[in-house]
């Protein structure tokens, strides 16, 4: 019965129950948008050291993010290679330059030059052409996402990059990038081409370790033979370049304060609505205490109202996520929604709802039953 | 449902009988020379089986007499026992639930939740008793019977008339089962004809189910319904009279 009194409690005044709605489905596609964008920047930010399919890093000292790539001398590939544990060692280059657009105009893009033999470092995700394409010379990979910003129509275009031939050999789909510098995968020796750098250098050495060896370990020891160099994992390299993205530029800082903002904006709605509610059901609550109900009998009556608020507002909240997300289907916009996106924006907006009704269930706690006497 | 609500036999055993009883007490609102003094050494009792009238004029102390019984508040000074029980020490809480035990409610202004239809305003009653799904509608719906009402149990409040909407509230009141029934202006909102309706009910709950009835009334009307008739002034009991019954002969006072 507290349940149909409470829903009856809030459809009665069907305007505040639409404002109220209103509030928290707006909190929810803000909290959820805002959080869905942080993780696809932290997707994206990370994607190239997530995808490279090595176990370790072997980079020039304090890089901080994968995009911020420092010239390593190339030999030490060799003495990683020697190292106890390794099962193999991957020059990795990353460099940016420009790319030429039909139009005349130039983009910056990241060039990703991985040895096509081994694959490590290479393209994910590939729906037209193929990586064994990139054997030949002057041959890159894209992604369809960015194909129409480069001026790409189809395989087998060519364009400048680099002040050198490129033929487009291959698409990937949904390769998104953190800078919006868009990676051009191709073979190590292409890249030494494109990007200018000189040989014998790379960027990185990706390590992967041998299936009987401790990873951590084979990273101790490679540190230890290359203190002038960092050896990270996969996972810390990860992290690292999401926080410096995220935490040192401050962009991730904005969206979770976006995020924080939400959530009290949506708490002082949701407070108010329910507080306006219960004051003017007072006589209502002090006539059920009168009759003898006890006050968590009142409170479940307010709790109850809250959790439905919960329910209502987030279902239409995630139905404006999920149109911002068809929306941003195809653009450039780093967005991901991942299951536990939803598990936990529900959880938090049912916290929130319930959370704010505290000031009214401390109201409700105070009624008096011989008011219904006056 | 009796029709004629003068009680015939006073009950055999008065004390086993007796389910409030007030023992001296006075009730304070405040403190120093700005203390009101709402109900001064009262003493009285209420047995099953009887309809008692408390009559008096505004600010006699009549609601605060109404809200002692009720348990609804804590004497200032002696000692109220529902159904043998002290409630001087008792909690917000305990209190609360003594009333769902004990006693039912009749209110001036019906005090129906708006939101709920006449059948469902029952069912909450029956729920704080733990009795809900069907079993409370079909409980609620026979309450609504039982006080001829059966028809409008899908009624809202707002368009029940004002007998119709008291007798929802004395259906309510029976929900909990209760051996009090304690009734604050209960014809007060409505017209000659619905308030004769309800204290014939009102005396029948007393007299056909064996549960004492207070109420608490201007309305000189009700004085045919009492067993017994209390009057206040300032806050003191100053009369104590049996209902004659209907050979004309009067009863002792209590």
């Amino acid at each position: 019965m507290t349940w149909r009194l409470a829903w009856r409690n809030l459809a009665h005044e069907r305007v505040r129950l639409l404002m109220t709605l209103a509030g928290v489905a707006f909190c929810v596609a803000l909290m959820g948008s805002q959080t869905a964008i942080l993780i696809g920047c932290i997707r994206a930010a990370a994607e190239l050291v997530d995808h490279a399919g090595a176990d370790l890093w072997v980079t020039s000292k304090n890089t901080r993010a994968v995009d911020f790539p420092v010239e390593i001398d190339e030999t030490h590939r060799y003495r990683v290679l020697a190292a106890s544990g390794v099962a193999s060692a991957d020059a990795l280059i990353v460099r940016y330059t420009f790319w030429r657009r039909p139009d005349g105009g130039n983009e910056v893009v990241t060039i990703v030059g991985f040895d096509v033999a081994t694959g490590v470092g290479g393209p994910w995700n590939l729906v037209a052409g193929s990586v064994s394409a990139l054997r030949l010379p002057d041959t890159v990979i894209i992604d369809r996402l960015y194909a129409e910003r480069l001026g790409v129509r189809a395989l087998g275009d060519v364009f400048d990059v680099g002040g050198r031939r490129a033929r487009v050999v291959g698409f990937t789909q949904g390769i998104l990038t953190f800078t919006q510098a868009p990676y051009v995968f191709t073979s190590r020796e292409n890249a030494l081409q494109y990007s200018r750098f000189q040989e014998g250098l790379t960027t990185y050495v990706l390590v992967r370790a041998r299936g009987d060896a401790d990873a951590s370990a084979v990273a101790r020891g490679l540190r230890a033979e290359l203190s002038h160099l960092d050896t990270v994992s996969t996972r810390r390299f990860s992290v690292r370049t999401s926080y410096y993205w995220l935490v040192e530029t401050g962009v991730g800082i904005a969206l979770i304060v976006g995020v924080v903002l939400s959530l009290i904006v949506g708490t002082i709605i949701v407070s108010q609505t329910l507080y306006t509610t219960t004051l003017e059901r007072l006589p209502e609550y002090a006539t059920l205490r009168a009759l003898g109900a006890p006050t968590g009998y009142l409170n479940a009556i307010v709790i109850q109202q809250a959790v439905m608020g919960a329910v209502l507002g987030y279902g239409a909240g995630v139905l404006i996520i999920i149109g911002l997300l068809v929306a941003a289907r195809g653009t450039h916009l780093p967005i991901a929604a991942p299951w536990w996106l939803w598990v936990d924006l529900a959880a938090l907006t049912l916290v929130m709802c319930v959370g704010a009704s505290i000031v009214a269930v401390r109201r409700v706690l105070r009624v008096d039953p011989t008011s219904v006497f006056r | 449902m009796i029709a004629n609500p003068v009680m015939r036999h006073a009950p055999a055993d008065p004390d086993h009988d007796v389910v409030v009883r007030l023992t001296r007490v006075s009730v304070t609102y405040g403190s120093g020379h700005t203390a009101v003094h709402a109900l001064k050494d009262a003493s009285a009792e209420l047995r099953r089986g009887e309809v008692l009238i408390v009559n008096g004029p505004s600010g006699s102390g009549k609601s605060t007499f109404l809200q002692v019984m009720g348990a609804l508040i804590t004497p200032t000074s002696g000692d109220v026992w529902i159904r043998g029980r002290s409630i001087r020490d008792l909690s917000a809480e305990a209190l609360s639930r003594l009333r769902l035990e004990c006693l039912g409610f009749i209110f001036q202004g019906y005090n129906l939740l708006p939101t709920l239809t006449a059948w469902e305003n029952i069912a909450v009653m029956l729920d704080l008793k733990g009795v809900r799904g069907r079993e409370a509608e079909r409980r609620s719906r026979a309450l609504l019977e039982t006080v001829g009402l059966s028809h409008r149990a899908d009624a809202f409040p707002r368009q029940l008339s004002g007998g119709e909407r008291q007798r929802t509230a004395i259906a309510r009141a029976l929900a909990a089962d209760p051996a009090v029934i304690l009734a604050d202006e209960p014809t007060a909102a409505i017209d000659a004809s619905a308030g004769r309706q309800i204290a014939t009910l009102l005396a029948a709950l007393a007299h056909d189910d064996r549960r004492a009835v207070l109420i608490v009334t201007h309305d000189a009307r009700l004085r045919d319904f009492a067993t017994r008739y209390l009057c206040l002034d300032d806050g003191r009991l100053i009369d104590d009279e049996r209902a004659e019954d209907a050979t004309g002969v009067a009863h002792a006072p209590a």
